[in-house]
């Protein structure tokens, strides 16, 4: 039996009560958890730990750039299951060598990749250096050896994902469950090395820290919840992998890395207190519901083989209205974004990921809109766009997860590696490529196939020749987010090796010269912005009067 | 803020200008005018009828079957990632 609302409840009241607890230090708890955790993530490894480096930084560049290498995969799959999708024989000759996926397979695997394997990845890494900043933590990440050794566990579960994909029992045993536990032991490890993080910090993590420690808590509490108040056996039942690798976990931490860079990246403080604290709480009340109704994008990858429990009414409705209410915390977590980079005085640069963070923070809201309006039918029953929601849930990752965890990347990268990225323009490039092949590519793909719907709908037997143009001309737009993507890995991959060192003098590359002000700005923002005694605060009024000639 | 009244200075001052829109943006704007010009010009002339050439040219529908062409541009771009990574790393 599946009962939703006090699983609900109890997961609220668990995640409240570790809140509660460790907002006051974890006491014995930290003690027990550091001294076990440590003789966990390295003695009891063995001479296996020896393998993995242990350098400051070495984990958080492990995973970003594992990530940039999936994502490559990722768009060439998804860009082949677009364009199968129309020409269903494209890849028949393939089938001679035994390879003849469909459209839904091709995406499914571009999917899976793209999202545990890219941006869970970007996520990770990007946690594992920001965590220990944000809590002041001595020393950063406690163990980096053990948190660049499990990127392997981790590359070689997203690896079988990948093949699960395809063919989820190419042995007669479903090999999903062998993925979910390589991961599952990763992730273990990821979350044992953040919680000694935690149990050490000196300072309160603020907002995006809090959401960052709930992300990575908040999925073993709801496998737990469901255990203990169901029927339900963790082993048989892959749909609650879902609770692991949920909504919490990618939603919750790409939202406090995105706030997190949106104010490190601008140099200026993050907009309003009263809006990060609307997206901590307001995601932790109203996104775990996206785990209860269908999913979305994240019921239709593992559990492809696997069917959902069905709800009961009233747990549908509660669901639903968590659903309508997620609208506060994503308009505040893209309003404070926003604004957090606008206020800085400047345009949001490129290059360091400042404008794909403000192109994703646009398209959430939009997101938001065409995911629940698509899918609102299908709450109460109904199948009416269900054709449909595959492009949505592919708008959502490709304008939303994966543009986030870009930016995120393309910000923390020079911090992470100590270089900078070697081809500033070839970021530019990609940036412009990427946001307008993914948005134009799939905006056509969603026209043609709601071209087909009506005309399913109307009983019109003969092919709509608009809708196959339409598929077409977005299969090919969306090849530019393929070049996009390899510029992207490049700049990456080359800036390892080719990219410029920085000096470790903080204070001093920060010092700013003159800062314009545009509007009425406290002093905390132009100090935050590296400003010191001696910079000129110049009004933005000062500095182009109409109309009269210029001052040489 | 006293506003007063234009003196002939003043006009001096603020009816000179001093700087130019970049040639490449007049430029496009011109063509774009011209083409929408050339376009209404040609629909009144010749009602109903294709454009000549452009009318012919093949768009991306004719690109229909030939996902080789783009799977050859991935395996290029797979080949640059782990070319680089390969001999970056050996590199002495």
């Amino acid at each position: 039996m599946f009962v939703d609302i006090p699983n609900h409840l109890t997961t609220w009241l668990i995640l409240f009560i570790f809140f509660a607890l460790a907002s006051r230090g974890l006491g014995t708890l930290g003690e027990v958890l550091r001294s076990t955790g440590m003789f966990l993530l390295e003695k009891a490894l063995g001479p296996a730990i020896d393998f993995a480096e242990g350098k400051p930084g070495s984990a958080a560049r492990t995973w970003i750039v594992l990530s940039s290498l999936w994502l490559f995969v990722a768009v060439c799959f998804t860009f082949l299951g677009i364009w199968v999708g129309h020409d269903q024989y494209a890849l028949i000759s393939l089938s001679g060598w035994g390879y003849s996926p469909s459209s839904s397979t091709l995406i499914a695997a571009g999917t899976a990749v793209g999202l545990y394997g890219s941006v869970a990845m970007a996520v990770i890494g990007g946690t594992f250096h920001v965590f220990p900043s944000l809590c002041g933590t001595p020393g950063g990440l406690p163990s980096e050896r053990n948190g660049t050794l499990v990127a392997a566990p981790w590359t070689l579960g997203v690896i079988i994902l990948f093949i699960a994909a395809h063919n989820p029992d190419p042995f007669g045993i479903d090999i999903t469950l062998a993925a979910l536990a390589a991961m599952g032991l990763a992730y273990s490890a990821v979350a044992v090395n953040l919680l000694i993080a935690f149990a050490d910090r000196t300072q309160s993590p603020r907002e995006p820290g809090w959401l960052l420690i709930l992300a990575i808590v908040a999925g073993p509490v709801s496998v737990l919840v469901e255990v203990l108040m169901g029927d339900t056996n963790p082993i048989a039942e892959p749909w609650l992998v879902l609770k692991l690798y949920g909504a919490p976990f990618f939603l919750w931490s790409v939202s406090a890395l995105a706030l997190y860079s949106a104010a490190l990246g601008s140099r200026s403080p993050l907009w309003s207190r009263t809006l990060s604290g609307t997206v901590l709480v307001g995601l932790v009340i109203t996104t775990s519901a996206y785990q209860s109704l269908d999913g979305g994008l994240f019921s239709s990858l593992i559990t492809q083989n696997a069917s959902m429990p069905s709800v009961s009414d009233t747990s549908r409705m509660f669901g639903t209205f968590l659903v309508a209410l997620s609208l506060a915390p994503m308009l505040a977590l893209s309003a404070n974004i926003i604004a957090t980079i606008r206020t800085s005085g400047k345009s949001p640069e490129i290059t360091n990921g400042m404008a794909i963070l403000v192109a994703s923070s646009f398209s959430l809201v939009i997101l938001w809109f065409l995911n629940y309006s698509f899918r609102s039918p299908s709450f109460v029953g109904f199948q009416t766009y269900e054709p449909l929601l595959e492009t949505v849930e592919l708008m959502t990752m490709w304008l939303f997860m994966i543009p986030m965890s870009m930016g995120i990347v393309l910000h923390l990268y020079p911090t992470i590696t100590n270089r900078t990225l070697p081809a500033p323009e070839r970021t530019r490039q990609g940036y412009w490529m990427f946001i307008t092949a993914v948005s134009a590519g799939l905006l056509c793909t969603l026209i043609s196939e709601s071209i087909l719907l009506s005309v399913t709908e109307i009983d019109i037997e003969a092919t709509s020749s608009l809708a196959e143009r339409f598929a077409v001309i977005g299969s090919v737009l969306f090849y530019g987010a393929v070049v996009a993507v390899t510029l992207h890995t490049l700049n990456i991959v080359r800036g390892l090796f080719h990219g410029k060192i920085l000096q470790n003098t903080p204070q001093s590359s920060r010092r700013i010269e003159t800062y314009t002000i545009t509007s009425s700005t406290s002093i905390r923002s132009v100090l935050a912005a590296g400003a010191d005694v001696e910079t000129v605060l110049v009004p933005a009024s000062d500095t182009d009067v109409p109309g009269a000639p210029t001052e040489l | 803020m006293v506003f007063l009244a234009d003196s002939v200075a003043d006009i001096d001052v603020f009816l000179q200008a001093n700087a130019e829109p970049k040639s490449s943006w007049v430029f496009l704007a011109l063509g774009i005018i011209v083409a929408l010009l050339s376009l209404t010009i040609y629909s009144i002339i010749f009602p109903g009828q294709n454009l000549p050439v452009i009318s012919d040219l093949e768009t991306f529908a004719s690109l229909k079957g030939q996902v080789w062409i783009f799977v050859l541009g991935m395996i290029v771009g797979a080949l640059m990632i782990l070319s680089t990574l390969l001999t970056e790393v050996t590199r002495e």
